[in-house]
């Protein structure tokens, strides 16, 4: 396979999970301002914004106006930026995907950028979200069904999964380091709004309540979103699928050398186990690894020899290339 | 319609003029292949036939079939205008038009190794040295190097067009890298897909083999003592007009798409980056026009090509196809002499006439072209697209001024040819069918052979009255329906 078809893959499949993810903070922030008293939601607001490393093209929201989330556009902007990404990558290798991923990405895009569903969504974000959720499905859905397991879909699996692993270690750092409110009987409440909101953020919330039928304890969703093992939202979870994938990846290329995931997942579960030692910096060191196997990727299989320019999209830069 | 009948509405505002159409034979009498096309017109309401339309346009859209317009501040996506009815050529006309083309393209042919060999023609004293010399698309790199089978020309779409008198006449060569070919094949699905009754009563020739067919010529050309070569298409990339068709015919074939970035060449051998480490390459399908296929023999600030890439092509150890320097042959200058090529290469006459055509560094031509400018086209020789042209009888007066000044300035770039009435097909419009100009792009694919492909890209004038076609000027486009015998 050339390189540049894997590194569209890997790229179009990374930026549909970004804008998914996008989305879903965009809401959870929304839903947020009706609890919450006008300053403290800003705070939030800032800290998830930050996790995702692209507070500048951001609206704020306030208590005045919750939904200006989206009639700014900005936020839409956002999540567009993204698909149209996804969507340019994928208009280079339309070749070597289905028809059907195709459409439901054309058609996102699409819809994104029509001025008609902008204003509609203006009033009714519901409908915003909806939209992406459900391309973001069934563009899940079109790999799922309509692609060999081979190479190219190797690719995909390693795009989807480190966007989502890193995305999530990120967002659970920001948690991590937010500031504790001096006011004991407020911070009861907020540390559970907080973490709601940080599950939700991560599609995670349903996924915590079928596995621990208790009262949300922060350092049992810590423990959750880091060490799970069969739910599809937490950091092992992902991590094992990347294992897997990159493992496949050695054996379909042979030419190249296998690349070997580190310890930085299983060093954090100890020291989660363990209580020994700050969860945060276990929690960046997740991010260090997901950083490394991705220029590992691009070392090994994408970049043999000079750099290949990027389709990257400054709004919503992640890890830009 | 027989005679005396009464014309149903949907022809009310159907004009007949000067030009040859297609349909009609005189305003009450249509020709006899077209029995089936009128007799859907006449019975289908014109809500259905807008419908039907409506639907081929989706299809495009969804389909996501577009082309870039360029002269914008970036590129902006469009589908090409599709009109549904199509346009026929006869099982005779069409018998003409492939022994033309065979005929022409064979004598273009040994007129490109001739003018990067021996140089006879010129000996000949039959086409100027100096005429050629000059073209902008010569390229002296390529003398003396040999090409597999001597074969310069493996896609070639060659513009047609029909006169008053109803012959088909050459209006261009296009031997670079012509496009349009997806159009045709994409024309022909959509037309199958909205309304197959109308092939009813029709044995219309198949085209979808075009890819299968390039792909074997493509094999032919594979450097000597290659048993089973690696054949790439190498693309601008997506911003590019005809993109759309690159990876289209690269699916199609299965063969991948590269850019430029995507090979190298070490010890003049041209490798893919793969996942798996280099591959070697032996076929390049370019779709890159020459200046920008190596930085470091044509255009040096070029990002679409390879470094390396001539050399390794003149050591024989790479097929480029179309060979580089092939545009000498189509420049509109030259394109006068393709009469003289066919005599002196075959010594046959001509099947397919040329266009009556100035050359402007001619004195007398010059002189008669700058009294006439208000009645003639002029073209710059080396552009395709229809970018640079005068339609003289469309034109205002200041942009005649300003050819003329283009002219003396440069009078070997210019050449003029009388406007030539193009014929007319019928084309669904708001409030019924109406006449629009038409020209006909057939392709010929050549390798060790010459297959001509039977269709070809109709391409549709669509505002009333107007005679250019290029999609980049707001043309359109129309299945073309080759009849067998």
């Amino acid at each position: 396979m050339l390189s540049r078809v894997a590194d569209n893959l890997y790229w179009m499949r990374r930026y549909v999970e970004r804008a998914d993810q996008i989305a879903r903070v965009v809401r959870v922030n929304m839903d947020l301002a009706f609890d919450r008293a006008p300053l403290e939601v800003v705070q939030l607001w800032g800290r998830l914004l930050s996790g995702l490393w692209s507070a500048p093209a951001w609206a704020q929201v306030t208590r005045e106006s919750p939904t200006d989330a989206l009639s700014d556009l900005t936020n839409i902007d956002a999540v567009a930026s993204c698909v149209a990404a996804a969507r340019e990558n994928a208009r280079q290798i339309r070749q070597h995907i289905t028809g059907e991923m195709w459409d439901r990405l054309n058609g996102v895009h699409l819809a994104l950028n029509d001025p008609a569903r902008r204003a509609e969504w203006a009033q009714r974000p519901h409908g915003f979200f909806q939209t992406v959720r459900e391309a973001a499905a069934l563009f899940d859905a079109a790999i799922a069904d309509g692609l060999a397991r081979d190479e190219a879909w190797h690719f995909l699996q390693l795009g989807q999964f480190l966007e989502r692993s890193a995305s999530t270690a990120r967002l659970l750092e920001c948690q991590l380091r937010a500031p504790v409110p001096a006011n004991e009987s407020d911070r009861l409440l907020d540390e559970q709004l907080e973490w709601i909101c940080l599950l939700r953020a991560c599609d995670a919330l349903e996924l915590y309540r079928h596995r621990h039928r208790t009262e949300l304890r922060p350092d049992h969703i810590v423990r959750f979103l880091i060490a799970d093992q069969l739910s599809p939202r937490s950091i092992r979870y992902g991590f094992d699928r990347i294992t897997e994938t990159l493992a496949a990846l050695a054996e379909a290329v042979p030419a190249q050398p296998a690349i070997v995931v580190g310890s930085a997942l299983t060093d954090a579960v100890r020291v989660l186990e363990a209580r020994d030692g700050p969860a945060v910096e276990a929690v960046c060191a997740i991010q260090g690894e997901c950083d490394r196997i991705h220029r590992m990727l691009r070392a090994t299989y994408i970049d043999h020899q000079q750099t290949v320019a990027p389709v990257a999209n400054e709004g919503a830069a992640w890890i830009t290339r | 319609m027989s005679d005396g009948e009464v014309a149903p509405a949907i022809f009310a505002n159907y004009t007949h003029g000067r030009s040859y159409d297609e349909m009609f034979e005189k305003a009450d009498k249509h020709r006899p292949h077209y029995d089936g096309i009128h007799h859907r017109l006449c019975s289908l309401p014109l809500e259905q036939w807008r419908e039907r339309q409506h639907a081929a346009d989706l299809a495009f859209v969804t389909h996501g079939i577009t082309f870039t317009v360029y002269g914008r501040s970036e590129g902006v996506e469009r589908i090409f205008p599709f009109d549904l009815l199509p346009r026929l050529v006869t099982a005779a006309e069409w018998h003409v038009v492939e022994r033309g083309l065979t005929q022409r393209i064979t004598a273009l042919n040994h007129f490109l190794h001739d003018v990067y060999h021996d140089g006879r023609i010129f000996a000949a004293g039959i086409v100027p040295r100096r005429l050629v010399r000059e073209c902008r698309h010569f390229r002296r790199e390529m003398i003396g190097v040999s090409v597999p089978h001597d074969s310069y020309l493996t896609v070639v779409g060659t513009d047609l067009v029909r006169g008053p008198d109803g012959r088909f006449v050459v209006l261009e060569d296009n031997l670079r890298v012509p496009s349009g070919v997806s159009y045709m094949l994409g024309n022909r699905q959509v037309v199958k897909q909205v309304y197959p009754q109308l092939f009813e009563r029709y044995h219309v020739r198949p085209i979808d083999h075009y890819p299968r067919m390039l792909l074997a010529h493509l094999r032919e050309i594979a450097p000597a003592g290659c048993v089973d070569p690696k054949i790439v298409l190498l693309t601008p990339g997506v911003f590019n007009s005809a993109y759309y068709e690159h990876t289209f015919l690269a699916h199609e074939m299965a063969i991948d798409l590269v850019e430029g970035r995507d090979l190298l060449v070490h010890d003049n051998t041209v490798y893919a980056r793969t996942t798996a480490g280099l591959e070697r390459v032996d076929v390049i399908y370019r779709r890159v026009d020459d200046d920008y296929l190596d930085p470091l023999t044509f255009e040096s600030k070029s990002t679409l090509g390879v470094a390396g890439l001539f050399n390794a092509y003149r050591a024989g150890h790479v097929t480029i196809a179309n060979a580089v320097g092939t545009g000498v042959a189509d420049d509109k200058a030259v394109y006068a002499y393709v009469p003289a090529m066919i005599r002196f290469y075959l010594s046959e006459d001509p099947i397919l006439d040329n266009v009556q055509t100035y050359l402007l560094d001619n004195p007398a031509d010059r002189a008669y072209v700058l009294d006439h400018l208000a009645e003639l086209v002029v073209k710059p020789v080396g552009e395709s697209g229809g970018y640079g042209m005068l339609v003289g009888p469309h034109s205002t007066a200041q942009q005649r001024s300003e050819m003329r000044d283009c002219i003396l300035a440069n009078p070997r770039n210019y050449i003029a040819q009388p406007t030539i009435a193009l014929s007319t097909a019928p084309c669904l419009v708001d409030d019924g069918v109406e006449p629009r100009h038409v020209d006909l792009r057939p392709y010929v694919l050549c390798g060790r052979s010459i297959t001509v492909v039977p269709g070809g890209l109709t391409r549709v004038a669509l505002q009333r009255g107007s005679l250019v076609v290029n999609s980049s000027q707001g043309g359109g486009s129309k299945d073309t329906w080759v009849l067998g015998a």
